[in-house]
């Protein structure tokens, strides 16, 4: 087929506030070819394109549709030149059927424009006809989608595939697809990428935004890459390779590689047992979860969005009410002396009653008996550090508030999936956010900020915070910035376990390498480490085991140095398949 | 393909919010837009009272600054509401829309006024003075708790029920005043109008001055209470987020109950500061709506003491001088307070023009468009 020029940008600029988004960017589509829009987190992928989707209109710039000179004003200007996008969030009504989805916001003009640009005639303007025509193009491009579905029933892959049927069915050209592997499982992935090249083969013009590389070598014919709101270039697949596109991503040449150590021998720090969680709704959202966590160790946590990833952590972390089951916390406190940090007398009184003491002198060490050693000397010998942990401390965490969690002198640490709407409070100043945990420490009604503007240095410092000071709202930093100062905080406290939950998402390549480097960091130092990823490739570099959860259970947990990406994958969705396939 | 003319048009408003916004334009923006409002006003008047242009200025600086007695009337004025709007920013901030300060000032000029008629007669009087204090504070308290306890226990609605609560106080007071009216009157009139017992002293012969102080002073502990205090700080996280408080250990529901503690306690202050030092008597109408007033002068502050203050003087001067306008040009108080929503709509829209940027694409030949370009503030 002969290539033609579908879509032209020219110098197409957008800038919201103070942030531009795009600066004069020119980009050409040809019929028939799949590009890939690569680029790092707000390098302006998704901006620009909803530019061309007529969602944004640009501040500057022409855009050609077929040579022609357009103004792309709403998305129903865009689909009036057959430009249709498939956007990384979904824009579906939950309550509504597959079909009902499809045509919403159609009118009977729309249909004879669609049959009249396909060349067939008009059959009518009802949901009936729609279904039929909604059968015959996934029959077409090869998708499964019921149009009498009702879309809340729906997995995020059939949800993704409705809203490419949904694009389709308007009569696009060009269609862009906004991220649209990062909530699908490898296969879902493979099945999208056939379904494009036969778009392709189709005539059809296909613009896909991602950042992952490997990606963008398998399916594009040509890639364009962004970076900081400019192209950056354009080059033919064929012709690039990884190292290539991220030098254009990022500028500069980087090492991909994450260096994993060796593990000791395994210390059980963490036991979790049985644990179930039913949330507000009443669903069961984990079911009988068991595994251990070992210090020295980094533990993945697997599967497909909204298989309890997010609760489990949570649970741990003592934020839900209604567990079941038992969190065993293994406190290493063996051979330690005992502090007024985190206990008082009272707690020491009882811990010596189980004989959790022996002297400091003591080389059989023997447990001591404290009953008749009065409080003054109590609180002597400790101060002088003269009584030491017998044994380490064992305690069920399940059921405690993070504040209970914290006075049992438990190092738990925990980044939370979302980062300002959690980890951290965007309004506030990178001082302000440092004692978030520690702003009850000292007497008095007053704030003691001395501490904190410390921490808050030193994590600047040590992790490279760009910021134009201490006293900006951390909203007003970048994704990368933002994780830093979390994570910094979180790891400041010398964590025995520490939680991670998609700590890279959204940041560019090296921020990301710093935080996997971070994470190895505290690895080494001996603390137990959950990381809940998204993006297999990482999970399996980085970690050394792998737990895969699959709708609140347990599918699996694999070794990471053994395993592979397919394997992982289909256990993130076998019984789903089944099941559905029974139902 | 469609015409050319038409797919070649372009949006008629372009509004693009602004990068970075200098503390000069702000001002200027606001004072541009305050002082259109401030000649519409005097454009109604001429309207309302043909050729009244000039005079309605007039009346307003007469209204307000014509003596030491009227000055500190008007600034004592803008302190009730200053007070008032400090009373309920702690709740603002942590995001509970408190706009029950109505029903809780009321309530404490109701507190005061019991133990001003019943109790002071028979005690000295700076021990009259701190027991209405105290039980002005109590029952303002009570009125701030009981929505805040449904709300943490039940997650009630908290603006329709502190909405809700203004009525029932305005209806306890209104009969509390029908029960015990002076025998000639339809109100309980001026308390202990002979005695002077359980009324603040003048200072220097002046009213108001007391109160004034008072303002000030509590202004100032609201103001360092959120910003230095462990309370204030995790009034602050709990604004930018309930998950994040959880996520730290602050138990939202308590700090709920203390702020609207809090709130009811400068109330109750408010309230004493009303009945024991300036109108001396209590009925449902006695706060006149300053608790409303109050939630947007707090809200277009930002919460900022200062931009309150100024907020809180603008209204009381327009109030207090349109309605000194109104008697003497000769129309109903009601259009004073026309004159005075201008303002807030004035205020209103400086924040518009403050935040964005208006490009409007006018096109007065059909091929030659040309740009007009509409600035707030410039």
């Amino acid at each position: 087929m002969k290539k033609e020029l579908t879509i032209v940008l020219k110098g197409i600029s957008k800038s919201f506030g103070g942030v531009v988004a795009n600066q004069n960017v020119n980009l050409e589509l040809y019929s028939g070819e799949i590009l890939s829009l690569l680029g790092e987190n707000g390098s302006g992928k998704t901006s620009l394109m909803n530019v061309l989707a007529g969602i944004y209109y640009p501040d500057e710039g022409e855009i050609f549709y077929y040579g022609e000179r357009i103004e792309i004003k709403s998305p129903a200007d865009a689909y009036k030149y057959h430009v249709g996008m498939v956007h990384q969030h979904f824009k579906l009504v939950d309550t509504f059927t597959a079909v009902e989805n499809v045509v919403m916001g159609l009118k009977r003009k729309d249909y004879k424009a669609i049959a009249e640009l396909e060349g067939v005639p008009y059959r009518g303007y009802n949901l009936k006809e729609s279904a039929r025509r909604m059968e015959e193009i996934c029959k077409k491009y090869g998708f499964k989608v019921d149009p009498w579905q009702v879309v809340n029933t729906m997995s995020v892959s059939e949800k993704q595939t409705l809203e490419i049927v949904k694009v389709l069915f308007r009569g696009v050209n060009v269609l862009i697809l906004d991220e649209p592997t990062a909530v699908l499982t490898p296969q879902e992935t493979e099945h999208l990428f056939n379904v494009l090249r036969n778009m392709k083969k189709a005539g059809k013009s296909i613009i896909i935004i991602t950042h992952k590389l490997n990606e963008v070598l398998e399916i594009s014919d040509r890639v364009a890459v962004l970076c900081k709101g400019t192209i950056a270039g354009d080059i033919l697949t064929k012709k690039a390779n990884e190292e290539i596109l991220t030098e254009m991503m990022v500028g500069r040449k980087i090492d991909l590689n994450i260096h994993r150590g060796e593990i000791p021998a395994a210390n059980v720090r963490m036991k979790i047992q049985d644990l179930s969680l039913t949330n507000r709704d009443g669903r069961r959202v984990l079911k009988n979860i068991s595994f251990e966590v070992n210090g020295s160790e980094i533990i993945g946590i697997a599967g497909i969005s909204g298989s309890g990833q997010k609760e489990l952590l949570e649970t741990i972390a003592g934020l839900n009410k209604n567990t079941e089951g038992t969190i065993i916390f293994h406190n290493p406190k063996k051979d330690k002396p005992v502090t007024f940090y985190h206990k008082d007398i009272k707690q020491i009184r009882e811990l010596a009653t189980q004989n959790k003491f022996y002297h400091r002198d003591d080389p059989k060490k023997q447990p001591i008996d404290l009953t008749n050693v009065s409080n003054k000397q109590l609180i002597e010998m400790v101060n002088n550090e003269e009584i030491i942990f017998y044994e380490d401390e064992i305690m069920d965490l399940k059921g405690k508030k993070p504040l209970e969690i914290r006075d049992l002198g438990i190092k738990l640490s925990f980044v939370p999936e979302d980062r300002l709407g959690m980890g951290l409070v965007g309004n506030m100043d990178i001082i302000d956010n440092m004692m978030l945990r520690s702003f009850r420490k000292g007497k008095g009604i007053f704030l003691e900020k001395k501490q904190p503007e410390q921490l808050a240095e030193k994590v600047v410092n040590q992790l490279e915070v760009k910021t134009p000071d201490l006293t900006t709202p951390v909203k007003k930093l970048s994704g990368g910035n933002i994780q830093k100062i979390l994570v910094g905080r979180e790891i400041s406290s010398q964590p025995k376990v520490l939680m991670v939950a998609y700590p890279v998402r959204g940041l560019d390549i090296n921020s990301s390498y710093l935080i996997y480097h971070l994470l190895n960091e505290q690895k080494e130092r001996g603390a137990a480490i959950i990381y809940v990823g998204e993006d297999l490739d990482v999970i399996l570099a980085l970690c050394d085991r792998v737990l895969v959860l699959r709708d609140g259970e347990i599918a699996g947990i694999l070794n990471c140095r053994e395993t592979n990406k397919i394997e992982v994958g289909l256990l993130m969705t076998k019984n789903n398949k089944e099941e559905n396939a029974n139902g | 393909m469609a015409n050319e003319n038409t797919a070649l048009r372009k949006p008629l408003v372009h509004i693009s919010r602004r990068s970075d916004v200098t503390k000069k334009t702000m001002i200027i923006t606001k004072a541009i837009c305050i002082f259109v409002a401030f000649l519409l006003c005097g454009l109604i008047s001429t309207v309302v009272a043909p050729g009244s242009f000039l005079d309605f200025y007039l009346y307003l600086y007469e209204g307000t600054m014509f003596s030491r007695n009227t000055i500190l009337a008007t600034v004592w004025n803008a302190g009730l509401l200053l007070l008032i709007a400090a009373a309920i920013t702690p709740a603002f901030k942590m995001k509970f829309w408190n706009i029950g300060a109505e029903g809780q000032v009321l309530m404490g000029c109701l507190g005061a006024a019991i133990i001003m008629k019943f109790v002071a007669p028979s005690i000295p009087n700076v021990l009259a003075l701190l027991l209405m204090f105290v039980v002005a504070a109590v029952f303002s308290m009570l009125w701030s708790f009981i929505p805040a306890f449904f709300k943490a226990i039940f997650n009630t609605n908290e603006t329709l029920f502190t909405l809700m609560m203004n009525y029932v106080a305005m209806g306890i007071v209104a009969s509390f005043s029908l029960r015990y009216k002076a025998p000639t009157s339809t109100s309980i009139g001026i308390i202990n109008q002979d005695t002077r017992l359980g009324w603040l002293p003048e200072i220097g012969g002046y009213r108001y001055i007391i109160n004034i102080i008072v303002v000030i002073v509590m202004v100032v502990l609201v103001w360092g209470y959120l910003k230095f205090s462990k309370h204030g700080y995790e009034i602050s996280v709990i604004n930018g987020s309930e998950r994040t408080a959880e996520y730290v250990g602050i138990n939202v529901k308590f700090v709920t109950i203390r702020t609207m503690l809090v709130c009811g306690l400068v109330c109750g202050i408010a309230g004493f500061l009303i009945v024991a030092g300036a109108s001396h008597t209590v009925s449902d109408v006695v706060v006149g709506g300053r608790g409303f007033t109050a939630v947007m002068i707090s809200w277009l502050g930002h919460f900022n003491p200062l931009e309150m203050m100024l907020y809180a003087l603008l209204n009381a001067f327009i109030t207090t001088g349109s309605n000194n306008a109104a008697g003497n040009l000769g129309y109903s108080g009601e259009v004073a307070k026309v004159l005075s929503g201008f303002f807030f709509l004035a205020i209103l829209t400086s924040e518009f023009f403050i935040n964005f940027k208006v490009k409007l694409n006018i096109s007065f030949k059909k091929k030659d468009a040309t740009n007009a370009n509409f600035e707030g503030g410039k």
